[in-house]
Parts: structure tokens; sequence; C-alpha cells
């Protein structure tokens, strides 16, 4: 066994330890505060691991199997750093050690009955992935000391792999406290979870919400990804917590079993996600490993998902009807969800049923979320007393006439103008009110909201896109896609270290305007190779270019033109604004 | 009278999600089948399907479409992909074709090529 191991195991014990005197705190109070110190050591203890960790990739330590295949002497640092979660046994690792910082800033804040209660069931989580992480062994030594290290994949040597995975982890994992609350909450019958869990909520859900963008940018400029959404397993597993989130941040607040059950849906969904993505059961774009580990989550889900039903039944606390349309919302967000949910398991579930799996195309996810989307637009339009000004009727109306005169006809565009225009002139009316008073943080709410519909009529756009495949361009040849005029001037090769970057040189003529693309090929002595895409990035709309592939001669293109994607980016950039700004307004209360 | 309401706004709401559920499996389901599964159930030939297998090493040649010989359970199929062809494609490579088989040229007409994609890469093991 080496430090690493040992480590983990002392960690396990110390979280071990936390759960049993959490669970007897609930009678003694002594108890509490030796579980509260437990944390500390759980904390202590993770961190270190991930420090060694984290040292062995700067220091290209290849006799940890772990870092030999997922590094190399070549990789710049911060890449080393990154690939600490770029694997399953590093990931777990890492989920641990955020679970463990998030429980002790919890119980280092709150010293009260409901924070004593919420200790045991968050030490029990932490047992939960200390045995995941020494049952997958990010420590694992090598029978051999390997010259060099395997390499990260060239598509994880991206910008995003620094920002989009901690803060998917940071979402996911930000769920386990205000579930740890609402277990002990209800249990107790301290009605005081509800507000606090919120705030945990806020903080979780704009973390996921970046996690989820970041995301989607990184999909957009790989190829073969699908675009910035595919409605790929993987995609799903983040966007379904992420919907019960939000439906749980619009729950009023006397709705105590309604919003215990999106608490306690939530987190499961954070786990069935992880699970999703490494037991093989779907497949998906974003391949994982299969491992064994898959059914460990399941059975965590059930088990978990068992003890909160069973405590939610018994459970005090009383469900008083509330909030009429923040209350639909969240219905329509479930339903969302719920159909997500169906359509990811609909492969495996129809090999159950009839023997032949079948796989389901966007088109499903599309056709439905295209009618309950519009509902929730009615709704943004409707709450706050929409209806009883002038202001969102008339944007509604202007946004029907544009779309009449540009031409659009079927009952999609229209009512799309319609409920869109309206909830967009709700959001400004309720954004000045708050602006002219001065109230930043409530401010910040309806810059989410207006985010949103920016994001929608964006997204609604980028589905009028078209693309298309050019084959065998010869150097000096033209051709023409979607309204732009494409010479392929030549190609320059540049050589880097350990692999060969081609450049394609194509001069694009829009109207009268001109520009150079250079999308590009890179082959890797291993064999593979990746696209460099480039993208015009325009108002209206983005010209997608990649080179797909190349000869001595010639070259072949994959082209598109996405309408509207600059409004799904700042739109989605609105309500990451807004969230953040919401948070600061709260932060002397985050965290509690 | 009040319960009766909530029973049939719960009850409009469900049948609304199935028939939006149904109405969206209908337009978007799509067979996803093995090589040998393929091979063996014609029913399905002309029908658009995704084909899971792998690519045989040694059997891709890109002339103007991309053409390769894809092998699972022991048998092995043709085929002509037209369309963008996604970064991590190679020879031994695993991967799933959608598009139609096609009786007249014994093969199979891909439109789209999905590979194991990297978020959490375990190196082609």
């Amino acid at each position: 066994m080496n430090v690493g191991q040992i480590l983990l195991w002392l960690c396990l014990l110390s979280s071990v330890f936390a759960s049993i005197s959490g669970v007897l705190g609930s009678k003694r109070a002594d108890w509490a505060r030796v579980g509260r110190f437990s944390s500390v050591a759980v904390f202590s203890l993770s961190s270190s691991a991930l420090v060694i960790l984290a040292l062995a990739f700067l220091g290209d330590d290849f006799s940890f199997r772990y870092v030999a295949l997922h590094s190399c002497y070549d990789l710049p640092w911060v890449y080393k750093l990154t690939a600490v979660w770029a694997g399953q046994e590093g990931s777990l690792l890492f989920w641990l050690w955020v679970l463990s910082a998030f429980s002790l800033t919890f119980l280092l804040r709150n010293r009260d009955r409901l924070s004593d209660g919420a200790l045991p069931v968050l030490s029990l989580v932490q047992t939960f992935f200390c045995l995941l992480v020494l049952r997958s062994d990010p420590f694992l030594k090598l029978p051999f000391v390997p010259e060099d290290g395997r390499g990260l994949n060239p598509l994880l040597e991206s910008p995003w792999m620094v920002l989009h995975p901690p803060s998917l982890y940071l979402g996911y994992i930000g769920f386990t406290v205000p579930f740890a609350l609402s277990l002990a909450g209800v249990a107790s019958g301290d009605e005081a979870w509800m507000e606090r869990s919120k705030r945990w909520f806020l903080f979780s859900w704009t973390f996921l919400t970046l996690g989820i963008l970041t995301g989607m940018k990184w999909s957009y400029v790989v190829l073969g990804w699908g675009g910035y959404w595919a409605w790929d397993p993987v995609e799903n597993a983040s966007l379904m917590p992420w919907l019960t989130a939000t439906a749980f941040l619009h729950s009023p607040p006397r709705r105590k079993s309604w919003s215990f059950f999106l608490v306690v849906v939530t987190f499961e969904l954070t786990i069935f996600g992880t699970f999703l993505t490494r037991s093989g059961f779907v497949s998906s774009v974003h391949a994982f490993a299969r491992s064994p580990l898959g059914y460990y989550f399941l059975a965590f889900i059930l088990l978990s998902g068992g003890s909160a039903g069973w405590i939610g039944l018994r459970g005090r606390g009383k469900e008083r009807s509330e909030g009429g349309i923040m209350f639909l919302s969240g219905l329509v967000l479930c339903a969302l969800c719920l159909v997500t949910f169906l359509g990811t398991i609909f492969p495996a579930v129809s090999e159950l049923l009839s023997g032949r799996r079948m796989a389901l195309g966007p088109g499903f996810f599309n056709t439905i979320f295209a009618p309950l989307g519009l509902s929730v637009f009615l709704l943004f339009g409707i709450c706050r007393k929409g209806l009883k000004s002038p202001l969102p009727l008339g944007i509604s109306a202007l946004s029907l006439y544009l779309v009449l005169r540009l031409g659009a006809r079927g009952p999609y565009p229209i009512l799309a103008a319609l409920f869109g225009g309206f909830a967009l002139g709700n959001v400004l009316l309720q954004a000045l009110r708050f602006l002219r008073s001065g109230d930043f943080g409530r401010f910040g709410r309806d810059l989410v909201h207006i985010g949103t519909v920016i994001f929608a009529f964006g997204a609604y756009c980028s589905s009028l896109g078209t693309e298309e495949e050019v084959e065998g361009v010869g150097p000096g040849e033209d051709f023409r896609f979607g309204g732009y005029d494409f010479t392929l001037e030549g190609f320059s090769p540049e050589p880097k270290r350990g692999r060969m970057l081609l450049k394609a040189k194509l001069r694009v003529k829009e109207g009268r305007e001109e520009f150079t693309l250079s999308p590009g090929m890179e082959f890797y002595e291993g064999g593979q190779t990746t696209y460099k895409v480039e993208v015009r990035s325009g108002l209206l709309k983005d010209l997608y270019v990649a080179m797909t592939e190349v000869t001595r001669d010639a070259a072949s293109f994959y082209l598109k033109v996405v309408p509207g994607a600059s409004f799904i980016w700042s739109g989605g950039c609105l309500v990451l604004a807004g969230a953040f700004l919401s948070l600061v307004r709260r932060k002397h209360a985050a965290f509690r | 009278m009040k319960k009766l309401k909530f029973v049939l706004a719960v009850a409009a709401a469900a049948l609304g999600l199935s028939y939006l559920i149904l109405m969206g499996l209908r337009g978007a389901k799509v067979y996803y089948l093995r090589v040998e599964e393929l091979l063996s159930s014609p029913e399905l030939w002309g029908k658009r399907v995704r084909v899971e297998g792998e690519v045989v090493p040694g059997s891709v040649k890109r002339g103007k479409n991309l053409e390769f010989q894809m092998a699972g359970g022991g048998r092995r199929v043709r085929v002509i992909h037209t369309g963008p062809v996604p970064p991590l494609f190679g020879e031994g490579k695993h991967v799933v074709v959608e598009g139609t088989y096609s009786r007249k040229e014994k093969a199979f007409l891909s439109g789209k090529i999905l590979t194991k994609c990297p978020s959490k890469y375990e190196a082609g093991r």
C-alpha cells in the first residue's frame, strides 16, 4: 500500500466514524461535535490524497497507472493538472474532495440542531464516495515504470477542460447539502430547511448552468459531437437535475412536500447521471469507460431514495397549496425532466421489453420540448400580473408582426413569436421595475429570465440552419454554400512536436464582405486526427467550417450555417450574469 | 368538487403528455442493431437504422466516399459513408453508423458516423 491508498483508507475510516457519531449526535450534542471533528479529518485526508495525485501528474510519476494512462512528459502543465479529472479514478477522487469541502464549509458555518441532523446524511454520502474511490483506486501502481505516459487524449487538450468538468461537478455535488438539510428538516419538523436549501440550490444551479453552457460551447466546436446539443445521454444526464433544480428554485415556500420531493429527486438524478455515464447502460457519443462501478451507483440510488421516501412519508410538515403559476412552471419543468428521462433510458428499456435495441433521434425530444417550452413562456408572460400592462402584449404583437413579415407560416413560428414576445415583454417590465428601485439581487433574477428567452430564441433559430459536405476541392477552385462564395487558396503545413497541423486557407466572400478562414486538421503520431474548426460568428448567423479530409491535391469541407448562434451564447451569458448577481447579493446568507 | 377538478386536471395533463410522447416516439425511434442482427433481419433493410460494430483494420478506403468493412458477431458488412467523418474514426475503432442497408448494393449506406468520444476517455482499451 502506498501513501495515497493509506490516506484513502483513513478517509474512509473517518467518514464512517463521522456517520456513526452523527447518528448518535441526534441524541447527544457531544457526539455531534465529535462528528464535526471527523469531517475536518475527512476533508484534510481527501485534500492530501488529491494533492498527491496532482503532484504525481506534475512530477510525471508514471509508476501510477492512472498517471501513465492520462499524461506524458510533453503535456503542458495546465493539462497535467486537468488530467486529474480526465478519467474515472481521478474524477471520483475529485468528487470526494469537493463533497468533503462542501460538507466542511456547511458544518463550520452552522452549529444548530438542523445542521447536526444533516451531519450523518452528509457523512454517509461521503462514505459511499470513499468506497467508490477505493474501489477504482487512482493510486494503483504499475509493476514497472513506463518510460513515458500514454498522454492525454488530444480532444481533451482544450481550455474548456479547465472550466467545464469542475463547474459541472460543483453543480452536481452542491445538491448533496440541501439533500441532507431536507432530510434532517423533514425528519425533525424544522421548516427552516427549505429557505436554507434554496440558497445552496442557487449556488449549485449556477455552477451546473455554467457547466452545461461550457459543455455546449465545447461540443459546438468539436466535429462529430453533434453541435451544441445533441440529446446525447450524457448531455441529458446534466439536463435532468438542472430541470428539477430549476423547479425547486420556483417552488413556493409553503409547498413543503413538493419541495422535499424536488430536492430528493434532484440529488438522485445527479447520482443517476453518474450511473448512466459509467455503466454502459446506454451508449453515448461522449463514451465513458464501462465499469462495474455503475451498479454501485444504482444501489446507492435505491438506498438513499428509499430512505428519503420513508422519511418523507413519516415526516412532519404540511403541504399547503400556494403559488399557482410558480407551481405550474415547476410541474412543466418536471414533465420535461420525465420526458428526458424516458427518452434517455428508452434504448435500454426497449431491449428489455422487445429484445430489439432501439435508439431515439433528437426528433423525439424536439417534438415534446417545443410545445412544453412554449407553455413555459406563456407562464413567463402571465406571471406577476403580466396581462395587466400594455408592454408585454405590445411586444408580443410586434414580434408576431415581424415574424409574419419575414414570411413565417405554420403554428410554431406564430405561437413562438406570440408567447416569446409576451414573455420577453413581461420580464423586461419586471427588470425595469427592479432596476429603478435599485434592487440588484432581484434584477439578477430577471436577468436570468431575459437570458432564457434570448437563449430559447437562438436555439429555435439554430434549428433552421443548413449543412453540407463539399468534396474534392483543389487549390484555386471555388464553391458556393449558403450565400457564401469560397475559394481554396492553398494549404499550409505547420509541424509541431509529436504532430502535424495542416491548415487550409479559404477566402470567403459574402456580398461585399470578404474574410479568410483557416480550418485545419491535426495529425498525431499515434494515428489520431483532430479537427481545427473555424467559426465566423456574426450577430445573426455563424458560419462553421471544418476540413474533414485532405489528400495531396484536394480537400473536403463540412460547412454549416447556424442562425441565431450568437443569441444562444449571449442568452447563456445573461443567465449566468444574473445568477451570479443573485448569488453575490445573497453572499452573507449563502452556505448556511 | 375541488377533488374532481384536480383529478380531471391531472388526467388531462397525463393524457396530453402521453400523446406528445407517443407522437415523438413515432417519428424518432430508430432500431439500434449489431452487425449480425442487421444481416439477419431482412425486414429492416431499407429502413433507417443504427448499426454498431468495429471497423475492420486494413479495410478503410478513402475515395470519393469513405468505404470500410464493419464487423460484429463474427459477420461483416460493407459500409459506404457520405458525410463528415468524426475525429476518432479509425481502423479497429468501435463506431455506430446511421443509415439504411441497400439490398441492391449489398452495402450499408451511412450518412452519419458516431464514434465513441472521450468526455472521460479511457485510451482505447
